[in-house]
């Protein structure tokens, strides 16, 4: 099951922070873009990804195991074939793009 | 007990741990169409834009800093190396916070990866391997150039032009008292 643990907060400005981060001297890996449609069935979450070169990726998230599965027999899925790596191994595993390789990776035509 | 945050985009959910899975291979249609027959409520659309940061140290860890943005609501979010090594079934804690001291936390926990804090109240913050230092502290002033997060609120900037230059003789031109450096030793302060 993929799980991690983050420290997030909410800053003001991309641009802004972004300024901060390259100006102490950290460098700037890799831009990239998603777009993402979000449902929620009581405490799960279901989101579709749509990443630029990969088909779509559909995410369960529930604060338990249970839950997920739940979520899954909701829609069917067959609990054998789900994937608990994070987007990038999934990249890498599933459709040989390895994103480390990649400092771009935006859509063709961006949104604003 | 469980605390109910928000999470990106805005909805409120528990999360105070979070179990997440992916599938492939699926088509869009038939899975929002299953979702509406379950009764799912549909959040939104997102555009999201994402920018990784990260040190070479950190490498090897898979460490590093995100800044997120739908468009509407940014987040900066330090990701250590937890996921690659923690075993599976292991639940996420995700703690977002909107203070200075979630800016701090976001920072803070890439000591383990190579920054090193240098300072007091506020805190300064050595990067890589270079020799910036970041500044966070309150202010209602914009004395620093580049990133005052919001006026009168928690601010995170870099200073003189843009970058400290601890332990070098740049720090003198700092002005506003808000920066006292030595040459072994630089210690942030509170700003006004």
């Amino acid at each position: 099951m993929d799980s991690t643990e983050e420290v997030e907060t909410i800053v003001s400005s991309a641009e802004e922070i972004n300024k901060v981060l390259k100006a102490v001297g950290i460098p700037l890996i890799r831009y990239q873009e998603k777009k993402r449609i979000r449902y929620q069935l009581d405490g799960i979450v279901f989101e579709l990804d749509f990443w630029p070169r990969i088909p779509m990726v559909l995410e369960i998230e529930a604060p338990s195991v249970d839950e997920v599965k739940q979520g899954a027999k909701l829609l069917d899925l067959d609990w054998n074939k789900a994937i608990f790596v994070d987007q990038k191994v999934l990249h890498d595993q599933y459709y040989g793009i390895d994103l480390n390789e990649l400092h771009d990776y935006s859509f063709p035509t961006k949104e604003t | 007990m469980t605390e109910n945050i928000l999470s990106p985009t805005g909805y409120t959910i528990p999360m105070d741990k979070e179990i997440e899975a992916r599938f492939i291979g699926l088509a869009q249609d038939d899975i929002e169409q299953k979702l509406k027959s379950a009764g799912a409520r549909h959040i939104g659309d997102y555009f999201f834009r994402e920018w990784i940061f990260a040190c070479p140290e950190w490498f090897k860890d898979h460490r590093r800093l995100r800044v997120r943005t739908d468009g509407t609501k940014t987040w900066l979010t330090q990701t250590p190396i937890s996921k690659y090594l923690r075993p599976r079934y292991e639940p996420i804690s995700a703690r977002p916070r909107s203070d200075d001291e979630g800016v701090l936390d976001a920072l803070r926990e890439g000591v383990d990866a190579g920054i090193a804090e240098i300072g007091h109240i506020p805190c300064g913050l050595r990067i890589c391997s270079s020799s910036a230092a970041l500044r966070l502290g309150r202010s209602a002033s914009s004395t620093a150039p580049s990133a005052s997060l919001a006026e009168g609120r928690t601010s995170l900037a870099t200073r003189a032009g843009g970058i400290v230059r601890w332990r070098s003789k740049s720090q003198s031109d700092l002005g506003s008292g808000q920066y006292r450096g030595s040459r072994d030793h630089s210690i942030v302060r509170r700003g006004n």
